[in-house]
């Protein structure tokens, strides 16, 4: 068991580090409010172009630094990003602790978009690694002649028509097609709806097909319980067609007997045993998850790349 | 009673359960000792990747269909464990993904795997593939890697929505032992069906604990156990007190106050 | 020649149940389906929204479903367009969700006599997930400036008072996807907007601990919801038509359960050992 002097420690350097990420957030906040407003013509470009410069020089500097500073580089990102997120929600939105504030507003909300936004711009920097990758595993299948090369000689030739009509009809839909009256959006439309549309019906109705040789193969009632759940299954599947409802039509709409009709029985075992089951089990996901963020968040999370070095 | 922001139930809540997580992560790095029940599902890991390599066939790992979240970083935690099993044992690993972002995360992870057990020129970069971002043109492809290379262990961890079935029935199709594990309840049932190991809720958060056996992942399971238990405690009360005309009813009425604003 | 029993076997079953499905999509048959609670809850939700509100109908799907999101996005584009209700097609999962939407909606407004742009306008697929439904709940048009035509969104009467989460009646998500979360956090959480759900059949189960908490107003069951929809629109729409296929599938796998079953118990009285595994942890 911990000391009381280890658990003092380890609970200041929490407090410390919050009051420290705090600060530093609403600083930031506060400072670089003026670089979010919307820019146009040269101050857009220059922008865009200092940015650009800025990543590339940080990206270089970070490279060279030794591994234990990447390290904790990525472990104080993390733990401020998750505080600004943290402080947000848990902050209330008007309150006397943001006495500098003209209103005693909470002075994270305001950002909570542009943060947002600059979230999905991170996740776009590997926009174009996966379909590079794709290239070069199909480009190397088709070069060494592998067995099946032609489906990735298909996967090229899908790929090109699909990006070329796809931006062609983008910006210009009525364009024709070489000296054709075809035009690039009928083109696009047909490669859609003729061929894009039915592959992926196709493949989702697989799904009940294979649905029936699950059942067949593992459906077995070898214990008590096998055999509740294969009748509570019986009722919600003839419970939802037409076919189980008339095996009960026969009973009344309404009245104490109106419960034993196939479909109240089916609404019944779907709203209060299946919602009880599925409300417990995400009571334990949602506690696993919230488990799993405060591990990674206050860098406490082991195992896999977390403890790797950079 | 918006949940804009968050208010005084919803910070106590969380403060406890979170306090209650700290608490068992750091009394379990103090040395003291978690007991964790077994789980057969990830203990048959070992066994799947064993019996592949003496059949001289690759194995498949799918991470799911979510972009970059705890739910693909559980994944990955369990793919860079398995990756590790199958560079000791001298077997493939093909792990094809669906989004860009855990594509970059996995190759990494894999190449660390294979350079850790001392194979790095056993790891073939084509084994990690991005597939597509588009539900059925993934499953589609991992249908297809499952029955050219003849897998002989497929592994499922992740988020999955229908493709789920399609997958396991191919794996089943070629034989293969198939152990998944998720946390969309929706898909458990037909990962039951068709895999030989299926591992349901919030085991699937545990699996890193239980495959590592940290103490710091195995104190984050019993705190977590024992929210659960919290939970459970305020599910009773609310239930017992909601009934009007029974002591202590304002209990009820407050929690819906705080809760609903109602 | 000794047959391959698990190769043929396969292929037996799935010729059944393409036999069995084929037959009551040629075969016409007319179908009764009795209406569900949340069913009939969506439909008098809809039908409450009042006339200065719009309805946000959020077609998350895309070509793989359109047999189950399909006919209930037809559905409800049908109620919106019969009672004149103000609506909005918009996506933010699925790129081609709002396209397909935009297919049934143009399909279906002439008989109601409704025109693009006066009654009823589509925001297109929008990126961003959820920081982009929470900054599209605070403003509309600030987040969705164009419509799927590249013309800005404003500029339509329909989008007249639009401008928040609050001027929304109703927003019906359509989708086999896990979104109905981001909308009851950042929507309803925060401006207590009205939500249905509109789901597949596998996903429905998930939506019932919300429905029954009053999170969402109501559910659409896959493709069953979508008859029980089309029974109290009292139009025989392609949900309907499609039931008695749907019907003879689950009887044919109901047997198909009890015939393994049976199998099973043969040779475990004759003391073979049974090959079906279904293992829990």
């Amino acid at each position: 068991m911990m000391r009381t002097r280890q658990w003092a420690i380890v609970l200041g350097i929490y407090i410390v580090a919050g009051l420290v990420g705090a600060v530093a957030l609403w600083w930031l906040t506060h400072a670089l409010t003026p670089i979010f407003r919307p820019l146009k013509g040269a101050n857009l470009w220059a922008a865009v172009g200092g940015s650009v410069a800025f990543w590339i020089g940080l990206m270089a500097l970070l490279h060279r630094m030794p591994a234990s500073v990447k390290k904790r580089v990525a472990v104080v990102v993390t733990f401020v990003s998750g505080l600004f997120y943290v402080l947000e929600f848990y902050l209330p939105k008007k309150s006397g602790i943001f006495f500098w504030r003209t209103h005693h507003t909470n002075p994270f909300s305001p950002m909570l978009d542009t943060v947002g936004v600059a979230t999905l711009v991170i996740t776009g920097f590997t926009l174009l690694l996966a379909t590079f990758n794709l290239c070069l595993v199909h480009g190397k299948n088709i070069a060494a002649r592998r067995t099946g090369y032609y489906n990735s000689v298909a996967f090229y030739l899908a790929f090109f028509a699909m990006a070329t009509f796809g931006l062609w009809q983008n910006h210009a839909p009525t364009s024709k097609l070489f000296a054709s009256k075809v035009t690039v959006a009928q083109v696009y439309g047909y490669l859609f709806n003729s061929t894009y549309v039915p592959l992926g019906s196709t493949l989702f109705s697989v799904l009940a097909f294979y649905m029936a040789t699950a059942a067949f193969r593992a459906f077995r009632v070898r214990t008590a319980e096998a055999g509740f759940m294969m009748v509570a299954a019986f009722i919600c599947m003839m419970g939802q067609v037409p076919l189980g409802m008339w095996l009960t039509h026969t009973l009344p709409l309404h009245g104490p007997l109106s419960h034993l009709r196939m479909e109240s029985m089916a609404n019944w075992v779907l709203g209060v045993f299946s919602m009880a089951g599925l409300r417990a089990v995400t009571f334990g996901i949602f506690v696993g998850a919230l488990a799993m963020s405060l591990r990674i968040w206050l860098n406490l999370e082991r195992g896999a790349f977390f403890e790797q070095e950079l | 009673m918006t949940l804009e922001h968050a208010n005084l139930l919803h910070v106590g809540f969380v403060a406890v359960i979170s306090a209650i997580i700290l608490y068992t992560i750091l009394s379990a790095r103090a040395g003291r000792k978690l007991f964790i029940r077994r789980i057969p599902g990830l203990s048959a890991i070992d066994e799947a990747v064993g019996r592949a390599t003496e059949m001289g066939r690759p194995m498949l790992f799918s991470t799911g269909l979510s972009t970059i979240d705890i739910d693909s970083l559980q994944a990955l935690a369990i793919a860079q464990y398995v990756a590790r099993l199958a560079a000791r044992y001298g077997n493939r690993l093909i792990v094809p993904v669906v989004d860009p972002v855990v594509f970059a995360i996995a190759e990494q992870l894999v190449r660390e795997a294979y350079a850790s057990e001392g194979k790095p020129e056993a790891f073939r970069a084509d084994d990690v593939r991005f597939l597509s971002d588009q539900q059925f043109a993934y499953a589609a492809g991992v249908m297809g890697l499952i029955n050219r290379e003849r897998v002989a262990s497929t592994f499922f961890f992740g988020y999955f929505y229908a493709e789920s079935l399609l997958l396991s029935e191919t794996g089943q199709e070629v034989g293969a032992i198939q152990i998944a594990g998720t946390p969309a309840t929706t898909q458990v049932p037909f990962f039951l069906a068709s895999c030989d190991y299926t591992i349901i809720g919030d085991e699937f958060y545990a699996a890193s604990a239980y495959l590592t056996r940290e103490p710091t992942l195995l104190g984050s399971l019993v705190g977590q156990d024992v929210g659960k238990g919290l939970l459970l405690l305020m599910v009773v009360l609310g239930t017992v007190t909601a009934v009007p005309g029974m002591p202590l009813h304002f209990i009820s009425k407050w929690l819906a106050r705080w809760l609903f604003g109602g | 020649m000794k047959l391959d029993w698990q190769f043929w076997s396969r292929r037996l079953i799935w010729l059944a149940l393409a036999i069995a499905t084929a037959v009551f999509l040629l075969v016409k048959v007319h179908a009764r389906m009795y209406v569900s609670r949340p069913a009939l809850d969506l439909y008098r939700a809809v039908e409450a929204v009042p006339p200065d509100k719009i309805i946000v109908i959020s077609c998350n799907w895309e070509m793989g479903t359109y047999g189950e999101n399909g006919p209930q996005t037809e559905a409800l584009i049908r109620q919106c367009l019969k009672l004149g209700k103000r609506f909005a097609i918009f996506g933010w999962t699925w790129p081609p969700g709002p396209m397909l939407g935009q297919q049934i909606a143009e399909r279906l407004q002439r008989p109601y006599h409704r025109r693009y742009g006066r009654d009823w306008v589509n925001w297109g697929f929008n990126t961003g997930g959820s920081p982009m439904i929470r900054g599209w709940a605070k403003n509309i048009p600030g987040t969705i400036k164009e419509d799927i035509f590249h013309k800005p969104i404003m500029s339509y009467p329909v989008m007249k008072g639009v401008n928040t989460a609050r001027d929304v009646g109703l927003i019906i998500d359509i989708t086999p996807s896990n979104t109905l979360i981001t909308w009851i956090e950042f929507v309803y959480g925060i401006y207590r907007t009205p939500i249905g759900y509109a789901c597949t059949g596998v996903m429905a189960p998930e939506a019932f601990p919300y429905y029954d908490a009053h999170q969402i107003v109501g559910v659409l069951k896959g493709l069953a919801g979508a008859a029980e929809y089309e029974q109290l629109l009292g139009y025989r729409g392609d949900a309907l038509k499609r039931m008695p296929a749907q019907s003879s599938a689950h009887a044919l796998i109901i047997a198909l359960i009890v015939l393994g079953n049976v199998i099973y118990l043969r040779a475990r009285r004759r003391g073979q050992a049974p090959g079906a595994r279904l293992t829990t942890t």
